[in-house]
């Protein structure tokens, strides 16, 4: 008996079609939507950017694009997104650059919950302090030397003479090693124009006393200080270069007291292949300065946790506001990073 | 699968109705979801200038309160002081659409700032009218130089916002711009799918409906030409080409099964009509009748029941096969033999045979069932002499065989019945035991599947009767036939 092909082979070769092209219909269909979705408008970003902060904090520096200052701010900026505050880098870059003074002046008439504002130590920033704090917004000082007559609820700062001590050690350690082939030693520590003097001084008069301390450096040291005009661009790196170029006059030991004098000082080092010949202590810790050590530029540079200082800033206002109290001061810890430290850390990484 | 399971199940209109919307519904979902891109890229690429073009306006506004603050406090005339009221009313208007809440997006906290900048401004620049309003030259020039300062700021901040709103926008707008070339591409890439899916839907629906149906159609044609050995697979849907397939297996296996039945049905009925003219036993018992009257010298008696003997046997050997003619005449002249000795010679008997026919073969007991019909309905009681004539002669292809009694006739209607085959016409079967006239027609009627094989004639009551049996000749025994040395055989008997 003849059987009539039918039925269950012609279905059997076609039934797969039906779910395969279901499930390649919907696979384009989402990843056309996906793409048109994510590409059609911003909405996802506005949504995100739409989240509401309870207290609005301007932070104020004079030097916000160095590495240090930024560090700062990125410490208040995250402490700030913690406790639902918001930190912003105020008026920083309006169509017109203000002074430190008018960003404060600013920041009050904007109505702000506090301030954050580097100590320049002018006296146009004393005034538009006071009238800030007159205003109710409280005022919390950072770096420089703390300056209660302002009226500002707390300071954030550095020890200058805990610091001028780590200095001193370093220099010390340092200044030992050299003599094992050296009769005597030169040690220039670099001044700014710029810097608040009181600091400079303190910190100088520290190191100075660290050195004459030690009973197998003494009479074997010449400490001075070597002024360097910070004003205008590469002023600073001239004055190191020019330094480093005196044969007669090249120090033993060179001690830069900021960043920007680091930097400067062991580019110059290495422009007038003094390296070796001139051994260098700079300041701050930041991935060029860790590389001049790696190399062998820099012998040591002493740092302070930056991003620590701009947490306690934001914590200061956030305790004042709270509770109406805040402590006075706030102290960053100070430490030295030389090679051994990038290496171990380095390693961790 | 359960869901091929339940659509395959559906009926043709369901399936239609059912594919039909699941295509529409796709197209519908296309059609929203390119709706609402384009709606979605339409709404943002217009938003996305109004925040500059508002910030333009609140700019003029802010120039026109400084402007005409600046005008009362140099003239003090009234004209000053309402257009100073007015720019101070539109500018209060705007700012009160900007936003108070700090969020982390930069613009909107610019935003913010200004409006909290633009209170402190008109509380200084109001500050400023009334200690002019109030001559108070000390206080009003305090005021302006604050107000200026801070109308300075806000400009600055409004054109500094207005600058980050372009570059945000312009970069937006360059975004979007790309973007809704990839929501139309995109856009094109669904409908290219859902149309394809679409047609392969309908090709994948089609087809199924069709395929079984084209397969019936296939197998009714085979059944057409005869043949019925066709079987389609059982499906076991339950749509209609479903339902069609099994009832025409249903059908086809019923057809099979009737054909074999009619076969089978035929041959049982040969069977049983040739099994009515089965005389074993009458046989045996003459031919012992025979024995003891040759023994007893009685040779009339002898003779009579050998041909009654005779007459039986040519039963017995006969029965399942054709036979002569010339075997059917011997057997009709037997039985007219032993029917004058039991009536004593009262019926006549005459034959007008063509010799040339005498091969012709046909159903044994054909002839005398007719001659014994005629003998004991025609002639038997009637009061003359009764003649019986048979007469065999060819016509058109046939053997033509007519027996005439001039007996007692039949009615129409009678003859109607016979004709048609109705059973009542059906007389008991001989006296002898042999076979009735129904029998006779019917076999020749199965046989030759011609009715006019068998005719029965008569003109009325009283005026005897005609039977007319034709027997197709076969076409090389009418060539025997037509040989030249065939003699007519007649003979008359008493």
């Amino acid at each position: 008996m003849k059987t009539v092909p039918e039925g269950k082979k012609g279905r059997g070769r076609y039934h797969w079609i039906l779910p395969l092209l279901l499930v390649l219909t919907t696979i384009a269909t989402a990843l056309a939507l996906f793409w048109s979705q994510r590409s059609a408008n911003l909405s996802g970003k506005k949504e995100e950017a739409l989240k509401t902060y309870d207290r609005y904090y301007a932070f104020i520096s004079d030097e916000e694009n160095s590495s240090f200052w930024k560090e700062v701010y990125e410490g208040a900026h995250k402490e700030g997104e913690d406790t639902d505050a918001f930190v912003e880098d105020f008026a920083s870059d309006l169509a017109v650059g203000y002074s430190l003074e008018e960003r404060i002046r600013i920041a009050v008439a904007s109505g702000v919950d506090g301030i954050i504002v580097e100590n320049v130590n002018r006296n146009a920033e004393k005034n538009e302090i006071a009238a800030a704090t007159e205003a109710g917004i409280p005022v919390v000082l950072v770096g420089g030397n703390d300056d209660a007559g302002t009226g500002r609820i707390s300071y954030v700062g550095i020890s200058r003479y805990d610091l001028g001590g780590l200095y001193g050690r370093q220099v010390v350690i340092l200044a030992k090693k050299l003599l094992n082939d050296r009769k005597r030693l030169k040690i220039t520590v670099l001044t700014g124009k710029n810097a608040d003097a009181e600091s400079q001084k303190l910190l100088i008069s520290t190191i100075r006393d660290s050195v004459s301390a030690d009973a197998d450096l003494y009479g074997r040291i010449d400490f001075e200080t070597r002024e360097i005009d910070d004003f205008g661009t590469f002023a600073s790196q001239r004055s190191v270069t020019e330094l480093l170029m005196d044969p007669e006059n090249v120090p033993d030991i060179l001690v830069a007291l900021n960043e920007e004098h680091t930097n400067s000082a062991y580019q110059a080092a290495v422009d007038n292949n003094v390296v070796g010949q001139c051994s260098i202590i700079g300041y701050y810790d930041s991935e060029s300065i860790r590389k001049a050590i790696e190399n062998e530029i820099l012998s040591a540079t002493i740092t302070v946790d930056a991003v620590q200082m701009g947490k306690d800033c934001t914590t200061a206002l956030n305790e004042y506001l709270d509770s109406g109290y805040v402590s006075e001061y706030f102290m960053a810890d100070t430490y030295v990073v030389d090679k051994e430290t990038v290496k171990a850390q380095g390693g961790e990484e | 699968m359960r869901l091929e399971k339940f659509f395959s199940d559906l009926s043709i209109r369901k399936k239609l109705i059912l594919t039909y919307s699941i295509t529409a519904v796709i197209m519908l979902m296309a059609d929203l979801f390119v709706y609402r891109n384009v709606y979605q890229t339409v709404s943002t690429l217009d938003d996305v200038f109004e925040g500059n073009i508002s910030l333009s306006e609140l700019s003029e506004s802010l120039d026109t309160v400084q402007y005409t603050m600046t005008g009362f406090l140099e003239t003090k005339s009234t004209d000053d002081m309402d257009a100073y009221y007015k720019a101070y009313q539109d500018y209060s208007d705007q700012i009160a659409s900007l936003p108070y809440e700090v969020t982390g997006e930069r613009t909107v906290r610019m935003e913010r700032n200004i409006r909290m900048m633009s209170d402190r401004y008109l509380e200084v620049t109001d500050a400023a009218i009334e200690a002019k309003r109030g001559r108070n030259i000390d206080k009003y020039r305090l005021q302006y130089e604050n107000a200026t300062t801070l109308y300075g700021y806000l400009r600055v901040y409004i054109n500094s916002l207005n600058n980050e709103l372009l570059n945000s926008n312009s970069t937006n707008y360059l975004e979007m711009t790309r973007s809704f070339h990839t929501v139309v591409v995109a856009n094109v890439l669904v409908f290219v799918w859902i149309t394809l899916l679409n047609i392969l839907l309908a090709i994948i629906v089609v087809r199924r409906i069709t395929k079984p149906l084209a397969t019936l159609a296939g197998a009714a044609g085979q059944v057409a030409d005869g043949n019925y050995d066709v079987v389609i697979p059982d499906t076991n849907v339950k749509d209609e080409p479903g339902i069609l397939i099994t009832a025409f297996n249903r059908m086809l296996d019923s057809i099979r099964r009737g054909v074999v039945t009619e076969v089978r049905l035929h041959e049982a009925q040969l069977r049983f009509l040739q099994a009515q003219i089965n005389p074993h036993f009458l046989f045996n018992t003459l031919n012992a009748g025979a024995q003891l009257a040759m023994m007893e010298d009685a040779d009339r008696t002898y003779e009579y029941i050998q041909n009654v003997a005779d007459f039986f046997r040519y039963n017995i050997k006969k029965q399942d096969t054709p036979v002569p003619l010339s075997d059917e005449i011997t057997m009709v002249d037997t039985y007219i033999y032993i029917i004058n000795i039991r009536f004593s010679g009262e019926v006549g008997y005459e034959k007008d045979v063509d010799p040339s026919l005498l091969s012709v073969e046909l159903p044994a007991m054909t002839l005398q069932p007719v001659v014994e019909n005629a003998v004991s309905h025609g002639i038997r009681d009637m009061a003359g002499e009764g003649v019986i004539r048979m007469r065999v002669s060819g016509e058109d292809g046939c053997c033509r065989i007519d027996i005439t009694d001039n007996g007692a006739g039949i009615t129409p209607e009678k003859l109607f019945e016979i004709q048609n085959g109705k059973p009542s016409v059906e007389e008991p079967s001989g006296e002898h035991g042999g076979i009735g006239l129904q029998n006779v027609i019917s076999r020749l009627r199965l046989l030759y599947k011609d009715d006019r094989v068998f005719e029965i004639n008569s003109e009325g009551l009283g005026k005897g009767t005609t039977v007319t049996i034709r027997i197709p000749i076969p076409v090389e025994t009418q060539e025997e036939n037509d040989a030249p040395d065939a003699v007519q055989i007649t003979s008359q008997e008493s």
